[in-house]
């Protein structure tokens, strides 16, 4: 059992997502990172599908009540077991009554807590993902976020001795991103649009949830007035009335009427979606050849992806 | 690769790895909701394992597909075939009409009289428009049982509000531009508020969402009493 003593609106459990329902306006939700939140799964050698804990902006203190390998990566900064600082993303042992406590992050806005063979949450429409907005999943199945009191059953187990996730799949989240995109040829953006958007360096604004993150460019682009709502994808970029982009995050609505300019990369996403406000993002265009690759890539590597 | 592909169903598009639109034609034409009628049927027959997900909304079809069973030029042909069908004869809730009745008694029509003002219609007119001829659901989504019916009466066509309210009622029946939706449940929202249904629109069980309204399905609405109203939430409560 996992004691949480200190939780806020940010901290949710998420599996790969809520699949099968779109067509009655149910969000699909699932982690915001999706690559860190599957390395969680993967470096306790779970499947894919493993309910866990996405611990957004930090601030979380729990206590392992029974013995538990688990798995920490995503965001990082002040992150301890009983007080001994955590040396990175990786899965250790927690004795019963060890207390986790993440503070202050220093980079990224993402954590992910898994432990072996995941929490064991009962489902609703298929997953146990999250999503305040259409009150579904979570400990009650009702969308609810994790508090303080909540207790989350796992199985105890034999305790393993730490394992550090490979450095050369660790992400740092504090530099400038590059994000992927691929463009979006059928909603009569100009090329010289493509062009002005490629070459202006964005900032990450305040308005950033798990709907969208609202981007903030010097230069305004022109886009076509709404048009009839139509289904929108996980990571494209509306462009709003006022010529600002959003980028489409995992709770987003099912339909839209803002223009589209194209498609966030799925591995650009989770990258995008750890920085916080104020961070730098600039654009480069890729083919979808080259992003499925990656996409499918990801796929074989850790039994699914989405 | 191919990006795209123009078939005579129209254009079929990849638009992320996992993700490809296929437009089925105009928002509100019979065709276009005979297209959907026999995709779902297929979807429902066959239910093919590289398909996820999907969603549509006026005219546009969109598909959560796993990249690594399929192909674009695979998934065009699977999709010529299913469109190649003659109409679909199978019936469906889409073969349904429903009649919502709607209380439009002021103190649940938030926006009647404001409404009446910027279009220039007295409150009983519009309330005889709105509730005498038959809509068609053209799209279901943003939340859970949320439905976009249309089309409305060209006297009733108003923008959004300028302001939206953070909290609409559950069960309140609004219009805006050419359309009238009713709100599943409490949300914040744009449209303007002219009456509430009683009951409700949607119901959840663990396994899947029921949702009154689904796409094609043939609507009215009609207008009771705030008594009418009282009664049939009464009875609900007891059942």
């Amino acid at each position: 059992m996992l004691d949480i003593k200190l939780a806020n609106q940010m901290h949710t459990i998420q599996d790969l997502g809520r699949f099968g329902f779109a067509s009655q306006g149910v969000a699909h939700a699932g982690p915001m990172d999706s690559i860190a939140a599957c390395w969680a799964n993967q470096l306790l050698r779970n499947p894919v599908t493993c309910p866990m804990i996405e611990i957004g902006f930090g601030g979380f203190v729990a206590e392992f009540v029974e013995d538990v390998n688990f798995a920490i990566t995503g965001a990082w900064g002040e992150i301890s077991l009983d007080g001994d600082a955590l040396a990175g993303p990786g899965a250790y042992p927690a004795p019963a009554g060890s207390e986790l406590r993440i503070g202050q992050l220093d980079s990224g806005l993402f954590t992910y807590l898994a432990v072996d063979a995941g929490f064991e949450v009962h489902p609703i429409l298929g997953s146990v993902a999250t999503c305040q907005r259409d009150l579904l999943g979570g400990l009650h199945q009702t969308g609810a976020s994790l508090s303080r009191g909540d207790t989350l059953i796992y199985q105890k187990t034999k305790l393993m001795a730490a394992q550090l996730m490979p450095r050369r799949y660790l992400e740092s989240y504090s530099n400038p991103l590059v994000c992927e995109i691929i463009f979006r040829v059928t909603d009569n953006f100009e090329s010289a649009t493509f062009d002005q958007f490629l070459h202006q360096s964005y900032k990450v604004s305040q308005e950033q949830s798990r709907m969208g993150y609202r981007l903030h460019g010097q230069s305004i682009i022109n886009a076509s007035s709404p048009r009839y709502s139509v289904p929108i994808p996980l990571g494209g970029v509306q462009i709003t009335p006022s010529g600002q982009p959003i980028v489409l995050m995992r709770d987003h609505q099912s339909l839209g009427g803002y223009p589209l300019l194209g498609t966030v990369t799925r591995k650009s996403l989770g990258q995008l979606a750890q920085r916080r406000s104020g961070q730098q993002v600039s654009f480069r265009t890729v083919s979808l050849d080259e992003a499925r690759v990656d996409f499918v890539r990801c796929q074989k590597f850790f039994g699914d992806f989405r | 690769m191919v990006m795209s592909v123009l078939s005579s169903q129209g254009l079929i598009t990849w638009i992320s790895e996992d993700t490809v639109e296929i437009c089925l034609g105009p928002p509100v034409a019979d065709q276009t909701f005979a297209e959907v009628k026999k995709f779902t049927h297929w979807v429902r027959s066959d239910n093919p394992n590289w398909l996820i997900d999907y969603c549509y909304g006026f005219g546009v079809l969109s598909l959560i597909i796993r990249p690594e069973l399929i192909s674009i030029e695979q998934i065009s042909g699977i999709l010529a075939n299913v469109f190649a069908e003659s109409t679909c004869t199978a019936h469906d809730e889409s073969d349904l009409s429903i009649e919502i009745p709607v209380c439009y008694d002021s103190s649940f029509g938030l926006d009647l009289q404001s409404v009446s003002d910027l279009i220039d219609l007295a409150v009983e007119d519009l309330i005889d428009a709105h509730c005498s001829q038959d809509y068609r659901v053209l799209a279901t989504g943003f939340i859970p049982g949320f439905a976009y019916l249309g089309e409305t009466d060209q006297r009733i066509h108003l923008p959004r509000r300028d302001v939206p309210r953070t909290r609409v009622p559950a069960g309140s029946v609004a219009i805006a531009e050419n359309q009238t939706v009713v709100y599943p449940r409490e949300t914040p929202g744009g449209w303007h508020i002219i009456g509430r249904m009683p009951g409700s629109i949607v119901s959840l069980s663990e396994q899947s969402i029921d949702a009154k309204l689904s796409i094609g399905m043939s609507v009215r609405f009609k207008s009771i009493s705030i008594d009418e109203f009282s009664q049939i939430e009464e009875i609900n409560a007891r059942y």
